[in-house]
């Protein structure tokens, strides 16, 4: 048989296949956050090359890569080839044993590392050591010949010693020639490698993406298997080869996106059914066939270009340009087309052969007198096949005992020879067996299969160990007297008798015995003791993910593979409430940035009532000594600069509220110098100062939400004050702001340029990472968490007031202070430590006891404000990270403290494991109905006094934080606490409107009173210590509010209109033009569309306060019709005729 | 399938075996070692002690 590539000899000498084209774009990436770039890359393979060279390290040397899957191991394999070496590629994830035995048995001279593996007898040097010690040049140049190796890449031998096979440069060479050709990759492409580089398959991706200058991913075992995962990566890549066992588990596990250019199967036969499945557009499918004996692949078939007859398996695609396909039968004579034959390969890709094993390599690898170049090779591959009349080749299967375990090649003659090398084993045979190995023994003392399993994991990488180990007293044979495989006994897995303990354990035994076949599994029975594989390890993540509603790394499955390691880790998901979140990353700037929930809400009451101050915060800054106030001017700058979220205004779009982050906005400055004002006037012109600046309102839709005052009160005495509307801080950013100002007015003030590091991360960042997030799922338990936990609860704490409880109720506020003594403080510790619980919660409780002098509602809900951030790259965030969780707590009279107390603890430990849901979109979900000024779910908070900033102090000046009073209450009723030298300090916050000072007094004295008793005997009922008063209010009884529970239809044009857009809206058909906009499903988000819609359709401004005060179809509706006719005189005929109407 | 097999070696001196009496293809000479199928590869154990190519061994030596 002839080929067209007859003749070819590489003379492709084999330098780093490495573009030059494009320097900066990256060359290879990996899931750890590796980006390097091909400027990068040649400079850091040269280096490794240099050192190599230093060593004399280059043609016939071998060098051992024991570096797990990454960017890392790119840079080496290519420093060794760039040496004129060859390389190695271990698995540091494998046994010592193999790692060393392989190592010794390649004759590496050096062992290239991560710094963790070393190896007896052998040189290691880590890839970071050996690029850092490079000399600048390197001192030989590289010498090597077509013909020196290139790599050397073991499999399975069936004598139980792995074979290495030695592939040359100019089988590479002719390897890359011809892949390139069918894959025609361009710059910029992105090649996904998903396999091991121990396993030359992944040749495919690595060579012709570097070759070409296209990005490298570099996909580490872990995340192969991680469906979810990988559904994301493989979104963006163009290349992906894959085996398909590999490919179908993932996709029976999550839809798995198919790269865009090329898809390339191999390894294993797969069904001709499900291969023409995964064409598609612009997508090529490629069945791609080669034993690692000659070099990553000799054939392919193209799916779209293949003009076949279908059949069951698809079929091994014809020769590619540097191969020739032959079949032949036992003599080596070519077999006709469609009877079975060997296949043998010719060509330059044949390799060498087995390193250090000549007759081995002599009986396969044999003269090719096919070949017109002289002493040619080809190599008998023992897989068995057939000519089809399409010129394609049909896979009979093999000639000898191999298996394909995963896409790798297994001898279990190799495996079985490992487990005869146990001390008790006579004889062993190893067999395929649900797409793994089962092994059976005979052994001479008795012996646990356990040990024998643990025998062949200590010296096998994971694919060759058998699932099951069984004993046998004699062997089945055949009446010939040979092994009769079909009558071994079917293997027995070992498990425990221990049955499940927890729920969870129960459900994971549940899926694993699902998963594996097996009728039981105990607690501490192992995965892949039990016959689960990598492949299936994507299935567990998937039913776990489906049955839990949580995110499991693979990692921890390797980490963790038993029952009871799988369910805690369930576990502890669930109570973070699920996903191990995600990195924030920079987010596009081009597209439009969402505003978070938190900015929406504030956004909202903002729009609702611009004129108020309440989420005014200030960050005072007290600064003693020389201050260069141009130079403090100029560090403000540089925080605004620093910090988008400082210089961003909030504009509502059609689909939601956007950020718009301005690039050099105008922050307003005011400086007043008041050193020459009496100082008995001094303190008071200051207050007014303050007040003028943190009263005024922020419009967040047309202004940044900083405006800066610097006072002069003295030479050495200024005050700094940043009032921020609290859209861009809180309590975590004031000390971010404190720090970073201090830093930058020592750099400043020095003369030099700042020199703090970017943040890792923006506010705009954190919100699109946080729309994310809840646009897909991730906070889907804790919604459900929190609607049952909030199920049916009272609008409002009813408290008894000192004053009439107006319509609506302004944010003004004032407070009483009291302390708790040393010694109180301490006896609370100290019994709320008894509990296995935290001051702030026996405050809370106490607390309870307080709020029952006002009422004597049992269903109490407090607000407790919190800052967190989520992920660590969010810790030098600067913005709104506050959330408020709701603590509600059954405060039934008949309880003791201490049983009060559990509760309390309880409570606040299940809301803090849900903490990441944003309170908005709670609200969003749960709906109460609203009336302006409320604040919505609590109208009472606690909270415990963030820590004090500290001072900064430098040369000339100290920066101390600065105490700023407001004089308005966040709440109706607020209970603030900060721990001090001598106990504890509080405050009673309290909304002016509803208490005075002289009746919030003896309740804000009623803490040490409650405190004291209940130490004094915590199992007492908590009735004997809380007001008795008949009189005292109770919630209000679900006062239905008499709704109009009959349907009114729209009555006029104008109202079915506005009835429409509701429903649209809301997406609840069911709305009536006299129902209420909150009782019906809106919310204050929707509640804002309305007004941006009526505006457009009718160019009418209604006041977003529509939804509390005119919250039906039909008030609305005439809000519209009286603003259409303002300009009109008869628009006052009008109203009086429309109201006569209704 | 003929059982007597030679010992054959190529221009890079790599070593193979080859059913006796076929024609050798072009680039290949008998060494002069021949026998059963196992017993010429046992031999190739024994004298195909350096498996680079002869031009790779040659080239180091240069």
């Amino acid at each position: 048989m002839m080929s067209r590539s007859e003749g070819f000899v590489s003379s492709v000498d084999l330098d780093i296949p490495l573009s030059t084209d494009r320097p900066d774009s990256i060359a290879v990436a990996d899931a750890s956050g590796a980006r390097i770039t091909y400027a990068q890359l040649r400079d850091r393979v040269a280096r490794l090359a240099a050192y190599l060279r230093a060593r004399d390290i280059g043609s016939e040397t071998v060098v051992a890569l024991a570096i797990a899957p990454s960017a890392n191991t790119v840079v080496a394999l290519l420093g060794v080839l760039a040496a004129g070496a060859a390389y190695l590629p271990l698995d540091p994830a494998d046994p010592a044993d193999r790692l060393q035995a392989l190592i010794q048995d390649a004759k590496a001279r050096l062992v290239l590392t991560e710094g963790t593996t070393t190896v007896d007898g052998v040189a290691s040097v880590s890839l970071a050591a050996a690029i850092e010690a490079a000399p600048e040049q390197s001192p030989q140049p590289a010498s090597y010949q077509p013909d020196s190796l290139a790599y050397v890449c073991y499999t399975s031998g069936s004598t139980g010693r792995p074979k290495g096979v030695g592939v040359t440069r100019a089988n590479l060479a002719a390897y890359l020639e011809q892949v390139l050709e069918v894959l025609d990759p361009r710059p910029g492409d992105v090649f996904s490698l998903v396999q091991p580089f121990t396993f030359d398959s992944g040749g495919t991706m690595v060579f012709p993406a570097l070759a070409a200058g296209a990005t490298l991913w570099v996909v580490p075992a872990e995340r192969a298997v991680d469906a979810g995962w990988l559904a994301e990566h493989l979104a963006g890549v163009d290349y992906l080869k894959i085996t398909p066992s590999h490919l179908a588990a993932l996709q029976d596990a999550a839809t798995i996106p198919l790269p865009r250019k090329a898809l390339l199967l191999g390894g294993e036969p797969s069904r001709w059914a499900w291969f023409t499945g995964l064409a598609g557009p612009g997508r090529t499918v490629i069945n791609h066939y080669g034993p690692t004996e000659t070099t990553v692949g000799v054939a392919a078939l193209i799916g779209d270009t293949a003009v076949i007859e279908p059949g069951r398996d698809t079929p091994l695609g014809p020769a590619m340009r540097n191969a020739v396909l032959h079949l032949l039968d036992d003599n080596g004579d070519p077999v006709p087309d469609g009877e079975p034959g060997e296949i043998t390969i010719g060509g330059p890709q044949v390799s060498r052969g087995y390193l250090g094993m000549p007759g081995r390599t002599a009986a396969v690898f044999v003269p090719d007198p096919f070949s017109a170049r002289p002493g040619a090779r080809l190599y008998r591959t023992g897989d068995r096949g057939a000519r089809r009349p399409d010129g394609t080749t049909e896979f009979l299967g093999r000639t000898d005992a191999q298996v394909k375990i995963r896409g790798f090649r297994v001898e279990p003659g190799e495996v079985a020879e490992v487990l005869r090398g146990h001390p008790a084993v006579t004889d062993a045979v190893v067999v395929p067996w649900r797409g793994g190995l089962a092994g059976y023994i005979r052994t001479h003392e008795p012996v646990e299969p356990d040990d024998v399993r643990a025998h062949a994991a200590a010296t096998l990488p994971k694919y060759l160990v058998p699932d099951a180990i069984t004993a046998l007293d004699a062997f089945p044979l055949t009446p010939h007297g040979k092994l009769d495989t079909a009558r071994l006994p079917e293997p027995v897995l070992p498990t425990e008798d221990t049955g499940p303990r927890s729920s969870t354990e129960e459900a994971v035994a549940r899926l694993f015995a699902d998963l594996l076949g097996l009728p039981q599994v105990g607690s501490n029975d192992g995965f892949f003791a039990l016959g689960g594989h990598s492949l299936l390890v994507a299935k567990l993540l998937s039913r776990l993910r489906a049955t839990f509603e949580v995110e499991i790394p693979a990692r921890q499955i390797f980490e963790a593979p038993t029952v009871a390691g799988i369910a805690a880790h369930v576990d502890a998901a669930r109570t973070r409430g699920g996903a191990q979140l995600p990195p924030v990353a920079r987010a596009s700037r081009t597209a439009p940035l969402p505003a978070s929930h938190g900015q929406q809400r504030l956004w909202f009451l903002n729009q609702l009532d611009p004129t108020s101050p309440l989420y005014n915060t200030n960050l005072g800054v007290r600064a003693l000594g020389e201050l260069d106030t141009a130079v403090l001017r100029e560090c403000v700058l540089d925080l605004v600069a620093r910090h988008e979220v400082l210089r961003t205004r909030l504009v509502a779009g059609q689909d939601g509220l956007h950020q718009v982050v301005e690039p050099s906005p105008v922050v307003p400055f005011d400086h007043v110098d008041l050193s020459d004002t009496p100082e008995r006037d001094r303190e008071a012109e200051l207050r007014l100062l303050i007040a003028a600046s943190t009263e005024r309102p922020f419009d967040l839709t047309a202004e940044v939400p900083i405006r800066v005052l610097t006072v002069r009160l003295a030479d050495d005495e200024h005050l700094l004050l940043l009032t921020m509307h609290h859209v861009a801080t809180e309590g975590p950013s004031m000390r971010i702001l404190h720090r970073e100002l201090g830093d930058l007015y020592a750099a400043r003030v020095r003369g030099d340029l700042p020199a703090l590091p970017e943040p890792a991360a923006q506010y705009a960042d954190f919100a699109v990472w946080q729309r994310d997030l809840l646009a897909r799922g991730a906070y889907a338990r804790q919604l459900e968490f929190w609607r049952e936990r909030l199920a049916g609860l009272p609008a409002r704490v009813e408290l008894r007031t000192d004053l009439a409880r107006p319509d609506e109720i302004s944010p003004a506020g004032d407070r009483v202070r009291f302390e708790l003594s040393a010694d109180l403080t301490g006896r609370l510790r100290a019994l709320a430590a008894a509990e296995g619980a935290t001051l702030f919660m026996i405050l809370l409780a106490g607390f309870h006891l307080v709020l029952a002098e006002r009422t004597a509602q049992r269903d109490v809900a407090v607000g407790i404000p919190v800052a967190f951030r989520p992920r660590p790259e969010l810790e030098g965030t600067v913005g709104f990270f506050g959330n408020t969780l709701v603590l509600r707590t059954d405060v039934d009279r008949g309880l003791g403290f201490r049983a009060l107390l559990r509760q309390v603890r309880a409570v606040t430990l299940d809301a803090i494991a849900h903490r990441d849901l944003p309170f908005e979109a709670l609200v969003e979900e749960v709906r109460p109905r609203r009336r302006f000024g409320d604040t919505p779910l609590v109208n009472v908070m606690m909270m415990v006094a963030e820590e004090e900033r500290p001072p900064v102090v430098l040369d000339e000046v100290t920066l101390q934080a600065e105490p700023i009073d407001t004089g308005t209450a966040k709440a109706e009723l607020v209970a603030l606490f900060e721990v001090v030298a001598g106990g504890l300090t509080g405050e009673l916050e309290f909304r002016t409107d509803l208490f005075t000072t002289e009746g919030i007094t003896p309740l804000a004295a009623r803490f040490e009173q409650v405190f004291t008793e209940v130490l004094a005997d915590p199992d007492a009922p908590i009735a004997g210590i809380v007001s008795a008063d008949p009189t005292l209010p109770v919630p209000a009884e679900e006062v239905e509010v008499a709704v109009d529970e009959d349907y009114v239809a729209p009555r006029t044009d104008l109202e079915a209109e506005l009835r429409a857009l509701w429903i649209d809206l809301i997406g609840n058909p069911d709305i009536g033009v006299t129902d209420h906009f909150f009782d019906v499903g809106g919310h204050s988000l929707l509640a804002s569309r309305v007004v941006a819609w009526i505006g457009k359709r009718y160019g009418v401004t209604v006041p977003l306060r529509w939804c509390f005060d005119s919250p039906t179809v039909a008030d609305l509706a005439l809000i519209v019709l009286v603003g259409q006719f303002a300009a009109d005189d008869a628009a006052e005929d009008l109203l009086a005729q429309v109201e006569a109407d209704r | 399938m003929s059982d007597e097999f030679v010992v054959v070696v190529n221009d890079e001196e790599q070593y193979s075996v080859w059913a006796a009496g076929r024609e050798l293809p072009a680039g290949w000479r008998a060494s002069g070692f021949s026998g059963p199928r196992q017993a010429c590869l046992d031999h190739i154990d024994q004298v195909w002690t350096d498996m680079r190519p002869a031009s790779v061994r040659r080239a180091a030596q240069a």
